[in-house]
C-alpha cells in the first residue's frame, strides 16, 4: 500500500503542498499521511481548521503529530512511504533562499522521491484537483538518473500528460562516466535517419515505463548548453507545470548548480529524486 | 561424425573469444548495442544477437536482404523486419529460465572468430536452488546463404525434474504492418510462410531439429580452464561447467521425451518435454531454412528440399560446411598485427563483420549502412558501400565486389529514370538506394530540438554516381575483369560519365564548372565547385573514355552493341575527352591547398578544440545556419580525394592539406576518423593516424557515441581495414601494380595480410624496418616500394624490401 507523506508545521507556506499531496493521493488510490509537526499538540478538528482543511475534502487519510527537530521526524516517518510532498519553506519562510533548511536537509538525506512545492507555486488545477498536464523530465543520459526518475513517471503513467524529455548535450564537459551512458550522438552520418533512430533508443532506453504505454503523448527533445537555462527556457516556453529531477544529494559548494538555480527560478512542482550510488 | 559445433571440448572456440560479459556487465539498457555488436549475417539474411528468451529490453531483428517495403508513413522503400528464428526459451518444472528472475552464477556471451558463429554460456540457479548449465551456439551460414542454425546444450546440474524447452520462429518479431503470417503447419518441424500485403513477395522459414543426450561418464576436471580464457571472464564469475575440456562424452542410445510443434499467429515452435537427469547434457540441434520467391519460385518447396538434401545429419552437414567456409574466408581476409592485442581484436572484430556482411551479397541487392544487424537507416544503401567496403572486398575477395558493382549495374534504370527527373542526361544513382535504385532519400527531417531540416543529398549530393564509377575502375584495374568491364562496367562508366556531362558548365573563365552541390562535408549544402565532386567528375570522364578506347580496341562488337543498346554517340565521346582535363580544381599552386568549395576561404574559422570535450556534433551545438557559415566540416572532403588518389598528389600536397582541413573537421560522420588516419599515416603522422584508427576502431565498440543500438557502422568497419592496409602498411592500388610505403604505429610490430592484385595472391609481412612479398598464381605483377621503386614479382617467390633511413629500396 503506498503512501503520501504530507509534513505541515501550520504555516502558509508549507500548507501550499496540501493540494498537490492530496491531489497525488487520490491519483494514486493511496493514503495521505498528515503529519503535524509542532511543539503545540491540537487535535483533528482543531488542527484541520487551524489549517482551513475540510474534512470532507480528505478521502484516506491518517494525521498524526509530532513535535521536535522537523527534518529529523519527517526523514523518520518518510520510511513508510513512497513519496513526500511538502513546501519548500515553512514557518521562517525565506523567500530569498531556494528552500528552508529543513525542506534541504530532508531531500539530502533521504532516496525517497520529495515533491517540492514553493509559496508562490503555479498550480495547474482542474476541479480543484492538481493533475500534471505537461512534464518535463531532464535527463542527462545516464541510466542512474534514469532509474532514479522511475517513481516520477509511475505517477505520470496514470496521467495523460504531455511528457517532454529534455536532453541537453553540451562542449567543454565530459560525459556521465557511467556504464550503460547513452548522450547525443556525436556521429550523425545521415541525419535524416539519425535522428529518429537516436531518439527511439533513448527513449526505450531510459523511459521504458512511458515508451510501451500508448496513451503517453512521450516527446524527446534535445537542447545544448548550460543545462540550468536551457532547462528553465525549455520549460517557461514549453509551460510545464511539473519537474522531475534526478539529483546527487547535496546542496553542498560547487555542487548541484543545476538544481539550485531551477529551484530559485521555477514556480511549478518539481520532484526531486536522489541517485542511489 | 561430431563436429566441433558440439563436441564439448569446447577449448576450440576459446581460442580467440571477443568479447566476454560477465553477469556483473549485464546491463539490459545496454542490450541493444550488443544485440548489434554480435549480430550474425551472410549477406542474404542477417539477424541481431538478442538473448533467446527475448526480453523486453531486446529488440530482435532478422532482416532479409533485398525484401524492401514503402514505407506506409512515407515515400520510401523500408526493409522489412522478418519473424525471428532465434528464440529458446528453456523451463525447469515449468517456470522459465529467466536472466532477471533467476540468479546468475555465470552469463557471457562471445564472437567465435574460428567458426563464425556466436556462444553464449548461462549458469543459473532457481529459487530452490536447482542449477542449470546452458549454452547456446548459433550461426548464418556462409556456406548456404539459406541456412540458419543454433544449438542449445542443457546440463541440469544439481537435480533431476522435468524440463521442456521451446525453440522456434518468432512473429511477434516481424513487421506486421507489411506482412501477413500463413500460418502454414508441416509435421514435424517448426514453419512460418508469410506474404507481403503490398507486393508479391513471399518467403518461407522452417525449422528442423533433432533431440539428445549426452551422458558424461567421466568426472569432471574441475576448472580453471586455460589461463587465456579465464582471463576472458568476469571477477568472481564461476565457470559453466559445460564449459569443461577433460569432459568426455558419449551419446546416450535413448531419452525419452514428448514432442509437439506448436503453430499459432505468433510464431510457430517446436517443443520437447522430458525428465532430465542430474549431470546428464541434452542436446537440442536446429537448422533453419529460409527462401523467398525473389530467388526461387517454390520457397515452400525449396525450403524443404534443403533439408532432404543434407540428410538425416542435416545440422552437422550444415554445419560442417559452414565451418569449413568460414574458415577459408577467415584465411583469405585476416591481418595479423603484433604488438598490440588489443588493436588486434579491433581488427578480428571488424574482420567479422565485414565477413559476415558481404557473403552472399550483391547482383539485386547490396549491404545496408547498416548491414542487417538493425533497423536505422531502414536498409538502405549508401555510398559508404563503394568507398569503405569495396576496397575490402576488392582486395581480398573480388568476387564479392564483383557482385555489389552488380548489384549498381541492376540498378542502373532506376539511376537513369533519377537523372531523367532531375534533368540531367545518363545515370545518377541514389544517395539512398534500396532495389530498384529509385531515390529513396526523405525529404526531410525533424530535429530532436524541434527544428526541421530539408534532406538535399538526394537531389544534390551527386558525386555518388562518380564513386561508384570509381569503384567500378579500382575493381576493374585489381583483377581485370574483362567480363565484368565489357558487359557491365563500360554502361555504368559511360552512363555516368553523360551524367558528369550533364553537371558541367563553361563559364566565361573558359573552364567547365560544377555548380550547387553537395559534397562529403554535408553541412555545407548548394556549394559551387566542390573540390572532390569535381575532381570525381573529372576521373569518371577520364575512365568512361579509357573504357571505350580498350573496348574499341579489343571489344569492338561488344561495344557496338553496348553504344546501340544505351545511343552512345562517338561525338558524346569525343566530349569526355575535352572536357576533363578543364574541370575547375579549386588548386593553388602557391599553397598548395585545393579549395573545398569556391567561397569556402572566405567562411568564419573556428577554432574546434575550444567545444572539446563535446558529446554532439557541431551543428547541432553550432545550429545548421551557423555551421552552415562557419569553416567547419562534417568529414573528409578534400582529404577524401586525396586519399583515393594518392599517387597523384606528392607528401608536400598531402600534408598542407591534412594540415588545413583536419583542424577544422568536426568529424560529425562516423566515416570520418578513417581517412584521417590513412591520410596521417602517408604524411608519416603516426601518432595522430593511430588515434584516428583507435577512433574509429571503437564507434561501436564502445558505443562511445549512442547510435550503435540501430545497427553496426559496416562502413567504419571497412574503415578499419583501410586504416591498416592502405595507412599503416601504405598500400596504394595503381594502373601498374601495388604500392607499399609501410609506416607503423609504434606499439605495433608487425603486420601480416594478403591481397588479391590481377588474380594473384599477394602475401605481404612487414615490420618497421623489413617488407617480405609471397606470389602465389600463375602471372607476375608490379609492386613498387615508396616513389617508383617498381619491381616485377615472380610467383612463388620471395621477395624482400628494407627500409634504410625512411627510404624503403628491394634487398636483391
Amino acid at each position: 500500500m503506498k503512501k503520501i507523506l504530507l509534513p505541515l508545521d501550520g504555516s502558509e507556506a508549507s500548507l501550499k503542498a496540501f493540494m498537490p499531496a492530496k491531489s497525488l493521493a487520490e491519483l494514486l488510490e493511496t493514503t495521505l499521511c498528515i503529519l503535524h509537526i509542532s511543539e503545540e499538540k491540537l487535535n483533528q478538528d482543531a488542527f484541520l481548521k487551524k489549517l482551513g482543511i475540510k474534512k470532507e475534502d480528505l478521502k484516506c487519510y491518517i494525521i498524526s503529530h509530532k513535535a521536535g527537530d522537523p527534518a529529523k521526524i519527517i526523514l523518520e516517518e518518510s520510511e513508510q512511504c513512497d513519496y513526500i510532498v511538502m513546501g519548500t519553506h515553512g514557518e521562517t519562510c525565506d523567500t530569498t533562499q531556494k528552500a528552508g533548511s529543513v525542506a534541504i536537509k530532508v531531500v539530502e538525506n533521504t532516496y525517497k522521491p520529495v515533491l517540492l512545492i514553493k509559496p508562490d507555486v503555479e498550480l495547474s488545477c482542474q476541479n480543484d484537483k492538481w493533475i500534471p498536464q505537461k512534464v518535463l523530465i531532464p535527463l542527462n543520459g545516464a541510466p542512474n538518473s534514469a532509474q532514479a526518475l522511475l517513481p516520477a513517471m509511475n505517477i505520470l503513467v496514470k496521467t495523460t500528460a504531455e511528457i517532454d524529455l529534455l536532453h541537453i548535450s553540451s562542449h567543454k564537459a565530459e560525459p556521465p562516466k557511467e556504464e550503460g551512458v547513452f548522450t547525443a550522438p556525436y556521429y550523425e552520418d545521415y541525419p535524416q535517419h539519425e535522428w529518429n533512430s537516436w531518439s527511439k533508443e533513448f527513449m526505450r532506453r531510459f523511459c521504458p515505463i512511458l515508451h510501451n504505454h500508448n496513451h503517453i503523448n512521450l516527446k524527446l527533445s534535445l537542447s545544448h548548453g548550460n543545462p540550468a537555462e536551457e532547462i528553465l527556457n525549455f520549460a517557461r516556453e514549453n509551460k510545464n507545470d511539473f519537474i522531475a529531477i534526478a539529483w546527487h544529494g547535496t546542496f553542498s559548494h560547487l555542487r548541484a548548480s543545476t538544481l539550485k538555480r531551477v529551484l530559485s527560478e521555477c514556480t511549478c512542482p518539481i520532484m526531486l529524486i536522489k541517485i542511489m550510488t | 561424425m561430431d563436429i566441433i559445433f558440439f563436441d564439448l571440448n569446447l577449448s576450440k572456440f576459446s581460442v580467440k573469444p571477443y568479447y566476454s560479459l560477465s553477469e556483473k556487465s549485464y546491463l539490459p539498457v545496454n542490450e541493444r548495442d550488443i544485440e548489434t555488436l554480435f549480430s550474425m549475417g551472410n549477406g542474404y539474411i542477417g539477424a541481431r544477437n538478442s538473448l533467446e528468451e527475448f526480453y523486453p529490453q531486446s529488440t530482435p531483428g532478422t532482416f532479409l536482404a533485398g525484401f524492401y517495403e514503402k514505407d506506409i508513413y512515407n515515400d520510401f522503400n523500408i526493409l522489412v523486419k522478418i519473424p525471428d528464428w532465434t528464440s529458446i526459451k528453456i523451463f525447469v518444472e515449468d517456470e522459465q529460465l529467466d536472466l532477471t528472475k533467476n540468479e546468475t552464477l555465470f552469463h557471457r556471451r562471445y564472437i567465435d572468430f574460428n567458426n563464425g558463429c556466436v556462444v553464449r554460456e548461462w549458469q543459473c540457479a532457481d529459487n530452490l536452488g536447482r542449477i542449470t548449465g546452458i549454452k547456446i551456439i548459433k550461426f548464418i551460414s556462409v556456406s548456404n546463404k539459406h541456412e540458419l542454425g543454433k544449438c542449445v546444450l542443457i546440463k541440469p546440474e544439481n537435480y533431476t525434474g522435468n524440463l521442456k524447452v521451446l525453440s522456434g520462429i518468432d512473429c511477434n518479431t516481424a513487421d506486421f504492418n507489411y506482412l501477413i503470417n500463413q500460418n502454414l503447419s508441416i509435421g514435424s518441424h517448426a514453419s512460418v510462410q508469410m506474404k507481403s500485403k503490398f507486393s508479391d513477395k513471399e518467403f518461407m522459414m522452417l525449422q528442423k531439429s533433432v533431440f539428445s543426450c549426452i551422458d558424461n561418464i567421466l568426472s569432471p576436471t574441475p576448472y580453471p580452464l586455460s589461463q587465456e580464457r579465464g582471463q576472458m571472464v568476469g571477477e568472481g564469475a564461476s565457470p559453466p561447467p559445460l564449459d569443461t575440456p577433460k569432459f568426455k562424452f558419449e551419446l546416450s542410445s535413448s531419452i525419452e521425451f514428448n514432442y509437439q510443434t506448436i503453430n499459432n499467429f505468433g510464431g510457430s515452435f517446436e517443443e520437447w518435454k522430458w525428465l532430465a537427469e542430474a549431470g546428464k547434457i541434452y542436446n537440442i540441434k536446429s537448422l533453419t531454412t529460409i527462401y523467398n520467391n525473389m530467388d526461387t519460385p517454390n520457397p515452400k518447396e525449396a525450403a524443404q528440399e534443403n533439408f532432404l538434401e543434407l540428410g538425416n545429419n542435416f545440422f552437422e552437414s550444415g554445419a560442417q560446411k559452414h565451418v569449413e567456409k568460414w574458415l577459408s574466408r577467415w584465411n583469405e581476409s585476416v591481418v595479423k598485427i603484433t604488438g598490440s592485442e588489443c588493436d588486434q581484436k579491433y581488427i578480428d572484430f571488424a574482420l567479422y563483420h565485414l565477413i559476415i556482411s558481404g557473403e552472399f551479397s550483391g547482383d539485386r541487392y547490396s549491404i545496408p549502412a547498416r548491414n542487417l544487424s538493425g533497423e536505422a537507416y531502414k536498409g538502405h544503401v549508401f555510398w559508404d558501400t563503394e568507398m569503405f567496403l569495396l576496397p575490402f572486398f576488392t582486395y581480398t575477395k573480388p568476387e564479392i565486389a564483383r557482385k555489389l558493382l552488380l548489384y549498381r549495374y541492376n540498378t542502373l534504370d532506376g539511376a537513369r529514370q533519377h537523372a531523367r527527373e532531375e534533368g540531367f542526361k545518363g545515370a545518377s544513382f541514389a544517395w539512398e538506394s534500396t532495389d530498384t535504385g529509385r531515390e529513396m532519400t526523405p525529404s526531410h527531417v525533424i530535429l530532436p530540438n524541434g527544428n526541421v531540416i530539408y534532406i538535399l543529398s538526394g537531389q544534390y549530393e551527386n558525386h555518388i554516381s562518380s564513386d561508384i564509377a570509381y569503384a567500378v575502375w579500382k575493381y576493374w584495374q585489381a583483377t581485370e575483369d574483362m567480363e565484368f568491364l565489357v558487359n557491365y562496367g563500360a554502361e555504368i562508366l559511360f552512363e555516368t560519365a553523360r551524367f558528369c556531362e550533364s553537371l558541367i558548365s563553361l563559364e566565361d573563365d573558359g573552364i567547365y564548372h560544377i555548380l550547387t552541390v553537395i559534397g562529403p562535408d554535408e553541412y555545407h549544402e548548394k556549394i559551387n565547385d566542390n573540390a572532390y565532386t569535381n575532381y570525381l567528375v573529372r576521373h569518371n570522364l577520364e575512365i568512361a573514355l579509357q573504357s571505350f578506347e580498350f573496348m574499341e580496341n579489343n571489344y569492338s562488337e561488344e561495344l557496338l552493341l553496348l553504344k546501340k543498346k544505351i545511343s552512345l554517340k562517338n561525338s558524346e565521346v569525343k566530349n569526355w575527352k575535352n572536357y576533363a582535363g578543364k574541370i575547375y580544381s579549386g588548386f593553388d599552386e602557391k599553397t598548395g591547398l585545393f579549395e573545398q568549395f569556391k567561397g569556402f576561404y572566405e567562411l568564419e574559422y573556428v577554432d574546434l578544440r575550444r567545444f572539446e570535450p563535446r558529446t554532439a556534433p557541431m551543428d547541432i551545438i553550432f545550429g545548421s545556419e551557423k555551421t552552415k557559415k562557419s569553416q567547419v566540416i562534417k568529414q573528409a572532403d578534400v582529404l577524401m580525394f586525396l586519399y583515393l588518389f594518392g599517387e597523384n598528389f606528392s607528401e608536400d600536397i598531402v600534408r598542407k592539406n591534412y594540415e588545413f582541413y583536419e583542424s577544422k573537421t568536426g568529424h560529425g560522420s562516423s566515416l570520418s576518423p578513417s581517412i584521417h588516419s590513412i591520410i596521417a599515416a602517408r604524411i608519416g603522422k603516426i601518432d595522430e593516424a593511430y588515434k584516428y584508427f583507435i577512433k574509429n576502431a571503437k564507434i561501436d565498440l564502445n558505443d562511445e557515441f549512442g547510435n550503435s543500438a540501430g545497427g553496426i557502422h559496416i562502413a567504419s568497419l571497412g574503415g578499419v581495414w583501410m586504416s591498416v592496409v592502405m595507412g599503416f602498411a601504405g598500400m596504394y592500388p595503381v594502373d601498374k601494380g601495388l604500392i607499399f610505403n609501410p609506416k607503423l604505429p609504434e606499439e605495433w610490430e608487425s603486420i601480416e595480410f594478403s591481397i588479391k592484385w590481377k588474380g594473384q595472391d599477394l602475401k605481404v609481412n612487414l615490420n618497421k624496418e623489413e617488407i617480405n612479398f609471397t606470389l602465389s598464381g600463375d602471372k607476375n605483377i608490379f609492386v613498387g616500394l615508396g616513389n617508383n621503386n617498381w619491381k616485377e614479382l615472380e610467383s612463388n617467390k620471395n621477395y624482400i624490401g628494407t627500409r634504410i633511413q625512411e627510404i624503403w629500396n628491394w634487398k636483391d
